[in-house]
Order: C-alpha cells, then structure tokens, then sequence
C-alpha cells in the first residue's frame, strides 16, 4: 500500500491504491470557499498516484459549502470519464449539501470506503 | 488577512465580564437589564444568555470561516442538534460568500452578522424562556453592492446532465431557499439587509439554569 501524503497551503489529503481504487482521504474537517482552490489543487496532485476509481473519503470532512461542492464537481471534470470519482463516508451535513443540490445524483456514493473491486463497482 | 482589531463580537462568550449589554447593540434585538447577571457564573455567554448576538468582520473567505466558528459555537451552546447547527452554518456560509464575493469583491468591505432567537410564535425570546421548536433568525447586512433587481434568485439548479453539464456553482441561492422558511432582502439607503429564517428541531435554551426572567 502506497501512503504518501500532500500537504497543500490548506488542504492535507492521504492517499491509497487499494485493490478498490486510489482511495484520496481528506484529512480537512472543511471544503470551503476559504479552501476550494487547495483541494481541488491537492486532488489533482494526489491523482497523479495508480489506481481507478478515484474514491474521495470525506469521513473527516465536517463541513462543505457550494464552493467546495464546486470544487469536488471540478475533480471529477479533470479526472475525465476514465478514471469515475465515487464518495465515500460522508457525514450528515456533507451529504445534506450534495442531496439538495441533486449532485448526488452524478457521483457513486459508498456509506463506507469500498475495500474491493466489486464493491467499488 | 485582516487585523484582529476589525473583527469584534458583541455580547460574546468571554470569560470578562464585559461592560453591560444593553444599549450595546443596535436594532431590535436588545436585551434588558436583567439580562446580564455577571454574579452568577462572572461569564457572559452571549447567545445563550440573552438569545441574540452582533459579529462584525471584514470580507474575505478566511474571515468568514472564523466569523463562522465563533456563530457555531454560540449556537451550540443554545441546544441545537447537530442537524440544525450544519443547517445554520451552511446558509450563513452561503449568504456570506456571496458577500464577500458579489457585494464587495477584491477590495472587501464590513459585514454584520445577527443571530436572533425566536420563540414559535416568531417572538423574540427572553431570558429564561424556552419555547418549543423555536426559530433562528439569521440577519446579514452589508454595504457593497446591491443585488440585481428583484433579490436574490429564486430556487432552481443549474443543468446538471452529464457529461457536458456539470455545473460548478450557481448552487448557493438555491441551497439557502431549500433550508430557510423565510427570506428577505433589502437596500436600506447603501447597505443590502438579508434575513434569513430557519426552524429548528430542539427547544431553545436561553438563559439556561436561570429562573430569572425579564421585566416586560
């Protein structure tokens, strides 16, 4: 297992590739306006590691506001149709804003972070 | 960034007892004298206290993340669940960004933030009053620019059909209308006057642990 870490002006992740897929943790507890430039930067970088699907893990993740909405939108853009962005783990007030929004729709949304192929599927 | 001297809250939780309140904020939400009982605990703990609450910033992204965690923090301290509390916290990020982003841009400008406590029948709460399934009233006054004709935009998302329409904003509005029971805007001479009302699901605790209520 590949850990390595990016440490970005605002935005700290961890990655994994995991037989499910590159699995990027947010170690932020906020995808916020203040922050929305850094992650989608410190995602890009961290996507440069093997492995599809990208699985973003929001379990630290206590807040998001439309402009960090905006900016995992952005992510799944850059990641292109080769390489599909699944959530995972987000937290009641997280989810709220993706349900309202109706981007939950868009994204493959796990409870957990997938730790196989199949359930990454 | 800006200086810490711009950014005051009024009425905030501090463990100096501050001069007393009454008189120390503006508009209707004015507490009586009673209000403030420095003996009993020497701590002001604003909102809890006296059910409304001033904060006043400078405009910029990381200003408003902290305006935001000092709001927060006071709400907790009322009795809202977690699902009220990110309710609160996302409108007031919404209506904020879009100050910081639409009002004033570049250059910034002051905001003030209001929380006001309602009781069910929209009555502003006093002191030792907890009503059932109260509202919070959330007031957002800046003195940018004024929003186009006809207010903030109604409820409705942009296209989303992928993979040509993914949109990356023009969420915000929407978000707010969802969340909000209430919402008024208006241009008072050359500042904008955004109030937001949201009901919520926990009894209000105002003044808790006090029998004392206020004078009519």
């Amino acid at each position: 297992v590949d850990n390595l870490k990016c440490r970005g002006q605002a935005m700290e992740l961890s990655t994994d590739t995991t037989e499910a897929g590159l699995v990027i943790r947010v170690l932020d507890s906020r995808i916020d306006a203040a922050s929305a430039i850094e992650f989608k930067e410190a995602v890009r970088h961290a996507a440069t590691a093997p492995g599809s699907p990208v699985i973003l893990d929001l379990s630290r993740v206590g807040f998001i506001d439309s402009s960090g909405l905006g900016a995992v939108v952005a992510v799944l853009k850059l990641l292109g149709p080769e390489r599909p962005l699944h959530l995972a783990s987000a937290q009641p007030n997280v989810a709220k804003v993706f349900r309202l929004t109706r981007m939950d729709s868009i994204f493959t949304i796990h409870d957990t972070v997938p730790t196989s192929l199949r359930a990454a599927g | 960034m800006v200086a810490g001297g711009h950014s005051t809250m009024t009425a905030q939780g501090t463990d100096d007892p501050p001069p007393r309140p009454a008189g120390s904020l503006t508009g209707t939400a004015r507490p009586g004298p009673d209000a403030w009982d420095a003996t009993e605990t020497g701590t002001l703990r604003g909102l809890a206290v006296h059910g409304h609450l001033r904060r006043q910033f400078l405009s910029s992204d990381r200003e408003t993340r902290a305006a935001l965690a000092d709001l927060c923090g006071q709400l907790a301290l009322v009795g809202l669940d977690e699902d009220d509390l990110g309710t609160l916290e996302l409108i007031l990020a919404e209506a904020l960004n879009n100050v910081t982003e639409h009002a004033y841009g570049p250059e910034g400008g002051p905001v003030e933030v209001s929380l006001i406590l309602l009781d069910g029948a929209g009555n502003e709460t006093h002191v030792g009053s907890s009503g059932p399934n109260g509202r919070v009233l959330c007031e957002v006054r800046d003195y940018g620019r004024p929003m186009p004709p006809g207010g903030p935009p109604g409820p409705g998302l942009p296209l989303i059909a992928p993979p040509d329409h993914l949109p990356e904003g023009g969420f915000g509005w929407h978000i707010i209308r969802c969340l909000v029971s209430e919402l008024t805007y208006e241009r008072l001479g050359n500042s904008n006057r955004l109030r937001m009302e949201v009901d919520v699901n926990q009894p209000l605790s105002i003044g808790s642990g006090k029998s004392l209520a206020l004078g009519a």
